[in-house]
């Protein structure tokens, strides 16, 4: 085996390895940023007793599209 | 009918401050509110049924002929839900109206339309999100998501119905066990009986000296307007109560696969009664961008689930020979979402269908508003009453 042909290979080892470690750091950043969200599922829960005014605020904005797209310019 | 139920029903302001008052207050003084929330829910159905009997007689089948229609009765379903807000007071009032005779096949695609029905209160909390972009996109999508399984359930197992009353068979098959066996059954279920009965029975002797149609019409109106009532509250009760307790178990759900989204979903919706609260959660989650679409779509059918156990447990308030059908009923809503869930989920081209349905439709809403605005009118309004046109049409 060649020199460059083991140097490669203990390269792509090294960056597998890496690799591998960064793609647990994201899975765990990803649980913790999951973790801190359901605890504030309190406030998603109140979102819901709001929903009537999420109609309110999307109305105007569904009212102005229509206004641009088929009004007279 | 429609009359008393104007008559007698709160203004939504008085309700959610009665709501509100009622979501304050010690722990212990919840779950015995709880607890006389469900006698009242049990009450309430058995009033539905006994003024069905009353006010059509022996005509039930005659009376819901216009539902004989399969999608009539789906439309009937999904339009009552999406007005009422409420899957479980639909089937609950379903369960009701079975125990007062209206045959189990025109109301199995009612219940198939409540499921499509109760997807819009989680598509009208993503609109919070249409001022931002990319969350309404992330937004909008985790809540079409159910909508898109329910539409693509009813496209599977209502011509399957149609042809070979498929879930009606199964649902016979397992009410028949359980009201015969002696372990499990409806008769070990009895001791509903002796307490539900005295109201139902004090109030049709109230209204003893009207005529037996108007009585029975006033009792329905009643029954609907107390599940209602029940079902609102009690939702409210549980979310203050369990909100710890469907933290944790999402919190133990994180990381662990689709299987465990699925039971965490059907959990929580068991706690807190109400798929919409369960489906409406996920929303926000996924808007934010901390989980993925493919990430809250497993707990999204995990409160297809448990949503059943309302009907479950209106059915228990049913005696007599129609026992047997209330609980065929609540037995079809739980065979036909896991069937649903087991049928999409393990096949996975059906189980991308959704995503990509969802994915498409959110990529094209977030660019035009007024996507957004025909989806919601069209398909919980539009289409369901096109479709009634058109099947009338190739019926008739």
């Amino acid at each position: 085996m060649s020199a460059k042909r083991r140097e490669l290979e203990q390269k792509i080892g090294e960056m597998e390895a890496a690799l591998a470690q960064l793609k647990q750091q994201l899975n765990q950043a990803v649980a913790e940023e999951q973790h801190e969200s359901i605890d504030h599922l309190d406030d998603h829960l109140q979102e819901m007793d709001h929903k009537w005014e999420n109609i309110r605020d999307f109305w105007p904005i569904v009212v102005q599209e229509f206004r641009d797209r088929f009004g007279k310019k | 009918m429609s009359k008393e139920t104007v008559l007698t029903a709160p203004a939504p302001d008085l309700v959610d401050s009665r709501v509100a008052e009622l979501a304050q207050g010690p722990t212990w003084l919840k779950w015995i509110q709880i607890a006389g929330l469900v006698y009242l829910l049990l009450v309430a159905v058995s009033l539905i049924g006994g003024g069905f009997k009353l006010a059509a007689g022996d005509h039930a089948r005659e009376l819901f002929a216009f539902a004989s229609n399969p999608v009539a009765g789906l439309v009937v379903g999904t339009v009552a839900t999406a007005l009422i807000q409420s899957s479980s007071t639909v089937t609950s009032i379903i369960v009701g109206l079975v125990a007062g005779g209206l045959p189990v096949g025109i109301a199995i695609p009612m219940v198939m339309g409540a499921n499509i029905g109760t997807t819009i209160t989680n598509t009208i909390v993503s609109l919070g999100h249409v001022r931002r972009g990319e969350e309404f996109r992330r937004a909008f999508s985790a809540a079409t998501i159910h909508d898109f399984f329910n539409i693509l359930c009813v496209l599977i197992f209502l011509p399957l119905e149609i042809m070979f009353g498929l879930l009606e068979r199964l649902g016979g098959w397992a009410s028949s066990y359980l009201v015969g066996a002696e372990s499990l059954s409806m008769k070990g279920l009895n001791f509903i009986k002796p307490i539900v009965k005295p109201p139902v029975e004090f109030i049709k002797t109230a209204l003893a000296g009207l005529p037996v149609e108007l009585s029975g019409g006033i009792m329905i109106a009643l029954g609907v307007l107390a599940i209602f009532v029940v079902i609102t509250f009690i939702g409210k009760l549980l979310k203050s109560i369990m909100v710890g307790r469907a933290k944790q178990i999402l919190h133990s759900a994180v990381g662990h696969g689709p299987l465990s989204g699925i039971a965490s979903g059907t959990v929580v919706t068991v706690l807190v009664q109400s798929s919409s609260t369960t489906t409406s959660l996920v929303v926000p989650l996924a808007g934010s961008g901390v989980f993925s679409l493919r990430q809250v779509y497993p707990f999204t059918l995990g409160a297809n689930i448990g949503t059943c156990i309302t009907a479950l447990l209106a059915a228990t308030a049913i005696t007599g020979p129609n026992a047997v059908f209330a609980l065929q009923i609540a037995l079809v809503h739980l065979f036909y979402n896991v069937l649903g869930v087991v049928v999409i989920y393990s096949v996975p081209f059906l189980r991308e269908l959704p995503i990509k349905g969802a994915e498409k439709l959110a990529d094209v809403a977030v660019g035009n508003k007024l996507v957004a605005l025909a989806y919601i009118g069209g398909i919980f309004f539009l289409v369901p009453f096109l479709l009634i046109g058109l099947s009338n049409w190739m019926l008739g």
